[in-house]
């Protein structure tokens, strides 16, 4: 494409050229284009080794190899351009006819101030293609860069289980293995299942995904809480096949449990909704409890659960925090029809 | 020669219900020992405690609304406490300061009847009443003004002043105080966080030091100190830490 675009400016500019040439001779320019033709062909051809050479002598004004090479094969491209007009001269007009022609200084003249000009247009112009390659290379290894660094933290993000909960866990499942050795097996898998998840979770889930891995963590948090945890969860079927980041919505369960029943001697209820409105993917999470002071949204989970989808859906998702009399709301709204682009640069 | 121990009764504080299922059950296989209740609340477990005054309370720290602690500063009664707790490495390294016994979560027959049978001699002597003031001195934030360790069947204060060193043992450390040394169960890094850093200085990586003891401070070689302290225990600093014991004296 580029040798495309290369060449159609030369013919571009070489009909131009006869153009010009014949208005200034007063002849026809049908007399002066076979001339421009074998000028500008002369022209362009040398033009593709002063890209080879700009791709072999850096841009440097300081360095003496640079001006001295440049200078030399400035003067070669001149003096072949200048001469080039002759080949036709020596076709049509026979030896002599050249002779004189070349032995007429003034046009001579003119054509290495001409051939000097082309040359350094094509240099310039090569220097600048070739800083804009490098500029445009550069931004794809930062972009690349920056998704590197975000799977990284996706990384860190998954092996980041709340200890406190696992070890409660394990204690559960402990004491269940003396009193309901059958629930405390299930319990087990479940842990397994949830650890798993946790760890290995694809870049991109359905939600189904999500509520069951929610599902798991509910079932563990029934078992730790006994009847103070009152839970009511809803989802759309067509909700639930949405692609979503893996950890988005067991994180705000976690955090409506902690303020919102575990600091409470009563316990407290909370309220899980999946739907999906339009393109639009809506969840809400609530709790019936007072709130705590740093749920604004400060909290380690819901700032790191901000970030990633910062990350993944720019402006387009929102995570909202709104406090109720009682209790905490947290909404989630995402783009239901995009995949995620963890890793996947174009 | 078997000697007959009386019965010790003890009381269950936790939030949930398996895991105070779970030290009935435990408690129910050791002979000596007697479950005399059980709290779910902070408030319920104040009550409960000034009402049955239990020799033993098995107290998590996590507790809603108020917690394990906050249960210690509110009863009348003093019983001897042995807390429980899933994940806290603050509280731990307090514990070990204050000489306090604890039950890390998960924990099984094995762990909870050693965790017993240290406790036995401190349960036979009654000793509990000054849990509650240990723990809180030990559970404030800030530097520690004396340290509590086990000597056999006894708790002792350790006072700072008389800790002349503090070296660090794999994943203990041993006390060098008044001719003594004593083991704690703590990372020599967690024990600096809580000592005066005037006093106590780090001179190499696995030793404190307390410069109230320091006799003469030698240069060992190009780039390190030695350390003689009147105790006559002597110790190479590193070549890092001399840079700073030089600039210290300036």
């Amino acid at each position: 494409m580029a040798w495309i675009a290369y060449a159609a400016a030369w013919l571009t500019f070489a009909v131009v050229w006869a153009f010009a040439g014949a208005a200034s001779a007063g002849a026809s320019p049908l007399a002066t284009l076979p001339f421009a033709l074998v000028a500008m062909g002369f022209a362009a051809a040398m033009g593709v080794g002063v890209w080879r050479l700009t791709g072999r002598l850096p841009l440097d004004g300081r360095s003496t190899r640079f001006h001295v090479t440049h200078a030399g094969a400035l003067a070669a491209y001149c003096l072949v351009y200048a001469t080039s007009w002759a080949w036709i001269e020596l076709a049509t007009g026979g030896v002599a006819a050249t002779l004189q022609a070349l032995r007429a200084s003034p046009v001579l003249l003119w054509n290495v101030l001409m051939g000097s000009w082309l040359y350094l247009m094509v240099a310039g112009g090569a220097y600048a293609v070739r800083a804009e390659r490098r500029v445009r290379a550069q931004e794809v290894a930062a972009t690349e860069a920056r998704l590197q660094a975000q799977q990284a933290q996706l990384a860190a993000l998954r092996a980041q289980i709340n200890p406190h909960f696992l070890f409660n866990a394990l204690h559960s499942v402990g004491a269940l293995v003396t009193i309901d050795p059958a629930r405390a097996d299930r319990a087990l898998e479940r842990l397994g299942d949830l650890l798993r998840y946790a760890l290995d979770a694809a870049e991109q889930v359905p939600l189904a995904d999500e509520w069951q891995f929610t599902a798991d963590y509910l079932a563990f948090e029934e078992l730790r809480l006994g009847d103070r945890l009152r839970v009511a969860r809803h989802a759309d079927d067509p909700a639930l096949e949405v692609s979503v980041p893996p950890l988005l919505l067991q994180p705000l369960v976690e955090n409506a449990i902690r303020y919102g029943v575990a600091d409470r001697p009563d316990g407290g209820r909370i309220e899980i909704r999946a739907r999906l409105e339009g393109r639009r993917l809506r969840i809400s999470v609530a709790d019936d409890g007072r709130g705590a002071a740093d749920s604004s949204g400060s909290g380690l989970g819901l700032a790191s659960l901000r970030q990633r989808l910062q990350a993944m859906y720019g402006e387009d998702a929102t995570l909202r925090l709104q406090r109720r009399d009682p209790g905490f709301l947290v909404e989630l709204d995402l783009p239901a029809d995009r995949t995620g682009t963890w890793g996947s640069a174009a | 020669m078997t000697t007959r121990i009386a019965t010790v009764t003890a009381l269950v504080v936790d939030d949930e219900p398996l895991a105070r299922r779970r030290l009935r059950d435990l408690m129910g296989a050791c002979a000596w020992l007697q479950w005399v209740g059980e709290a779910a609340t902070g408030r319920a477990a104040v009550a409960a405690i000034d009402e049955v005054q239990p020799d033993l309370v098995f107290l998590d720290i996590r507790l809603p609304a108020c917690s394990g602690l906050d249960v210690l500063a509110r009863v009348t009664h003093r019983p001897y406490v042995i807390f429980t707790t899933a994940y806290d490495r603050f509280a731990l390294t307090a514990f070990e300061l204050g000489a306090i016994d604890y039950l890390l979560k998960p924990f099984g027959r094995e762990r909870f009847d050693r965790a017993m049978e240290r406790a036995r001699p401190f349960l036979e002597s009654r000793v509990g009443a000054a849990t509650a003031d240990r723990a809180r001195q030990a559970l404030a934030s800030g530097p520690v003004p004396r340290l509590f360790v086990r000597d056999g069947a006894r708790i002792v204060p350790v006072p700072l002043a008389s800790v002349e060193r503090v070296e660090a043992c794999d994943d203990f450390v041993l006390v060098h105080a008044g001719g003594k040394t004593y083991r704690l169960n703590l990372q020599l890094t967690d024990l600096e966080g809580r000592l005066d850093p005037r006093t106590f200085v780090r001179v190499h990586r696995s030793h404190l030091v307390n410069l109230d003891h320091l006799a003469s401070l030698v240069p060992y070689d190009g780039s390190r100190f030695q350390l003689t302290l009147r105790s006559g225990a002597t110790i190479i600093a590193s070549r890092q830490r001399s840079r700073l014991l030089r600039d210290m004296g300036r």
